[in-house]
Order: C-alpha cells, then structure tokens, then sequence
C-alpha cells in the first residue's frame, strides 16, 4: 500500500464523506476504501477505453491495408510517383503532391480515425530493409511491436 | 527542456549520459498546426524521426500512416527486433520545410532524428562550441 496525496475542492470532498459513510459507515477506514474503489472504477474505464481504441484502430489499419495491398500493382502501374490516401476501404484519390493528398483526405476523410497516405513507389516494394534504432535505444526497456 | 538556440543552431543539452549530445528543434506541421519538439542527433538510428507512440496518436498522425507493408523492421544495437509504425508529415528544421517519415514503437520514449532527417540538411556539428547548426542556402 502506498499514500497518494492530492487536492480536491470543498463541494467533492463533502460529496465523497457523504457517499463513503453511507456506503462503507461511520468508520475509519470508510473514505480509504470509496477513494480506492473511485480510483480503481476510473483506471479499469480509462483501460478499457485505451483498449477499445486500439481494437477499433487495429480493425480500420487492417482493412486499408488490406484493400491497398489488392490495388497496389494497379497503382504502381498507372500512377507511379504520386501519392495515394485510402480510408474506410476505400481509395480517396491520387495527387501528385503530399499537400493535394492531404486536402483531398480531409475533405473525403475528415475524421476518420485511421488513413493511409502515401507515396506510390515506382515498382513494388518489398519490406523495407532492416533498420537501426541507434545506441540510445538500446537503454530503453522495449515492451514489445506496435 | 530549454534548448539555447540562435537562428538555425542548438546548444549541446546535457542529460544522462557522460557528455553533452547534439539536439535540435523540429516543427511536425500536421493539417496546419505546428508542435515543437526537441530531437537528440542519433546518427545510429537510419530512420528520420522517432517518437514517443502517445504523441503520434496525439498528433494524430495515424491518420497520414503508409501502408503497413512499407514499414521497416528495426533492431536495436541489444538485438531486439521491432516494427516500426509510420507516418508521413510535413516538418519544418530552421526555415527549411520538407516531408519526412515519422517512426514509433510501443514503449519508445525517445525522441531522435536520424540519418533520414540528416539527408534533407546540412548539419554542422560543432563539438568545440558545443552547438549543432543547420546550414541553409549554400
């Protein structure tokens, strides 16, 4: 167990005395456990949250890869050296600059959570190379791929 | 952190390790708006730019990723193999203003320009005066 300290204004704190011995009682112990029961109710939500959009990220990354991966021969052959954007499994348009892409995206795609946008390479890419992350990251503690 | 700097050069910063080591300031413009961050020099890191993973979502970068077939496989000097998500944006290093790939992994917390980012600049390392410069127009 550890003891965190922090402020809260009047008005909760009367709230939470209120809630906690009504809940717990009029013991010592009553405001400890509602604060802990508080704040294990917000980091579960708070988790759940984080993992919901990572679940829903990892669901709309996979189907614009996918559907890019099934046109990608088709764009190398006609649009070589332009620059793509597909979102929601769709291709949004071909630009031949970076900043033509971007404002096709946001006008098809405004808020879509996940796009692609892209350079269309002149003949298929295989996966890139192996890369270095440098001396530095090697002090970092990596938990794992992305 | 505080980074003296004038017109395109950067003071040396002094962190963890036994020297002071080059940094500079990197404008990642994203649909128009600007963030500043500070980047260690790392020329043992091939890629341009790499960042924390909650700031790319934070930059909302995942909305400019490249197609996940395009994205390196990279090994730290201990080894370990790790996939590194991409995302293309505008940056801004002085007045220079270019488009680079911006790298993450889970669990990264360092922020590093690489050769990448090197290719589009002249950088002049002056370890004498402790400063990194960026040469413009010559």
């Amino acid at each position: 167990m550890v003891i965190i300290k922090a402020e809260i204004d009047e008005d909760l704190k009367r709230k939470l005395w209120e809630k906690a011995f009504k809940k717990f009682g009029y013991s010592k112990g009553a405001l400890s456990k509602a604060i802990r029961e508080a704040i294990e109710k917000w980091v579960q939500e708070e988790f759940k949250q984080t993992d919901e959009f990572a679940m829903k990220m990892e669901r709309l990354r996979d189907l614009n890869n996918t559907f890019f991966e099934k046109i990608e021969s088709e764009l190398i052959e006609k649009y070589p050296g332009m620059y793509g954007a597909i979102a929601k499994g769709k291709l949004l348009g071909i630009a031949k600059s970076f900043h033509e892409i971007v404002k096709i995206a946001n006008e098809k795609a405004p808020n879509e959570p996940h796009r692609l946008i892209f350079k269309i390479p002149d003949k298929a890419k295989k996966h890139k190379k192996r890369g270095k992350l440098g001396w530095r990251s090697s002090v970092v503690k990596i938990v794992g791929t992305t | 952190m505080e980074v003296k700097r004038s017109e395109n050069c950067w003071d040396y910063v002094s962190g963890n390790l036994r020297r002071p080591y080059p940094v500079l300031d990197v404008l990642i413009i994203v649909d128009g708006i600007a963030n500043q961050f500070l980047f260690e020099l790392d020329t043992g890191y091939d890629g341009s730019l790499l960042l924390p993973l909650h700031l790319f979502y934070e930059l909302r970068l995942n909305e400019f990723e490249i197609p996940r077939k395009y994205w390196a496989t990279a090994e730290t000097v201990t080894g370990k193999k790790i996939i590194l998500r991409t995302a293309i944006a505008e940056v801004q290093v002085g007045s220079l203003r270019f488009e680079t790939e911006i790298e993450t992994y889970e669990g990264n917390n360092l922020f590093l320009a690489g050769l990448g980012l090197i290719d589009e600049l002249k950088v002049l390392l002056d370890g004498v005066g402790k400063r990194l410069c960026i040469i413009e127009n010559t």
